[in-house]
């Protein structure tokens, strides 16, 4: 694996946004919209309660799907090492990103259109697949040289076989 | 017979010259100006709206366009760098170009919001009134009812621009740093090497 101080960074960053994303209930205390840990996520998340789960009936700081993003992003960094050790196959990393981000756009249009209705956990879940198509598309940059020069060397015996013929 | 190997430029070797920050400041520039429009113009559309009793309003629009437009930043970032620079960008480099984006959106979205106070000093005002309207219309426990309306207060009240940076960038730069990773990806020139 390279970039490991990059990975380290992200995996602290990351942690630190799942932690604060709980919101107040999981200190037992309540909701305070103007305290620091909720002001953090008012640029990036509209926080509205109704759509938010709760600890202890405190409000989250987060609604469910941005919920569902962190948890998917820290979940998939924290499992990227293994994910690259088993030679997975990336491929087709660009279409699941895509397929999630087409998913996002559908819920929020069904719910617009009153198609269907977005339950807090519907909402957790599509996140999730956005965030978990994060990791699985830019985890290969972190594959190591040893992988790279597997393959090249895979490539450097097929050279020698054309040469030979 | 033709085989391609493709691979991402992280070779130690590989040229980045010139510097990020004429991509950094132009795209977070432009999308910091563009979050600033968008948020006063739903903003007066919020104003000016009769309170529906409705989740969606104009200034929960605005903040899902917002945040989108915000977070891809970052890799927008990126694909300006690898036009006007140079193609050959590491992951790292990509990943603070995101993360620096990310602050000057903040830091530029911050001191717009605050000149804005001197044309309309009466803004922010407005926008708590016509927020409140709307919630007080909301067929809910009049608990979460007050819960809401502490939120949506919280989200429009006037802070200082030191609080707006010290919340804002961590968060922002965070989310830009990833989509500035994503932008290597897609936009970073690759090595081939045809044998």
């Amino acid at each position: 694996m390279q970039y490991s101080h990059l990975y380290i960074g992200i995996l602290i960053g990351l942690t630190g946004l799942f932690l604060l994303s709980l919101g107040n209930g999981v200190w037992d205390r309540p909701a305070a919209y103007d305290s620091w840990n909720y002001q953090m996520f008012v640029g990036v998340c509209h926080q509205l309660p109704e759509r938010s789960f709760t600890i202890n009936g405190v409000p989250m700081a987060v609604n469910a799907r941005c919920f569902g993003i962190f948890t998917a992003l820290l979940a998939g960094w924290i499992l990227m090492p293994a994910i690259l050790r088993s030679g997975c196959n990336f491929r087709a990393a660009g279409t699941v990103l895509t397929l999630a981000v087409l998913i996002q756009i559908g819920d929020y249009m069904a719910g617009q259109f009153t198609v269907w209705n977005s339950s807090n956990f519907s909402r957790f879940l599509m996140g999730a697949i956005l965030g978990a198509g994060f990791v699985y598309m830019v985890a290969d940059q972190f594959r190591g040289q040893n992988n790279n020069q597997s393959k090249t060397q895979d490539y450097g015996s097929d050279r020698n076989k054309l040469h030979h013929r | 017979m033709d085989q391609t190997e493709t691979s991402y430029t992280t070779d130690s070797s590989t040229p980045q010259d010139g510097s990020y920050w004429t991509s950094v400041l132009l795209v977070g520039g432009i999308f910091s100006l563009v979050a600033f429009v968008i948020n006063i113009a739903f903003g007066y559309m919020q104003i000016t709206s009769e309170p529906s009793g409705s989740f969606v309003t104009p200034m929960t629009m605005s903040g899902l366009v917002v945040c989108l437009a915000t977070c891809i930043a970052g890799m927008v970032t990126v694909w300006h760098y690898t036009r006007d620079v140079t193609p050959h960008i590491k992951l790292g480099r990509g990943a603070l170009v995101g993360f620096l984006t990310g602050g000057v959106i903040v830091l530029a979205s911050a001191v717009l919001n605050e000149l804005w106070l001197f044309i309309d000093p009466d803004y922010t005002e407005k926008i708590l009134d016509s927020v409140v309207a709307n919630v007080e219309m909301m067929d809910m426990p009049a608990d979460a009812r007050e819960q809401m309306i502490d939120s949506m207060a919280a989200g429009i009240r006037d802070t200082s621009i030191l609080q707006q940076l010290a919340w804002g960038i961590p968060i922002t730069g965070l989310l830009n740093l990833l989509t500035g990773m994503l932008g290597v990806k897609l936009f970073a020139a690759k090595e081939e090497e045809t044998i």
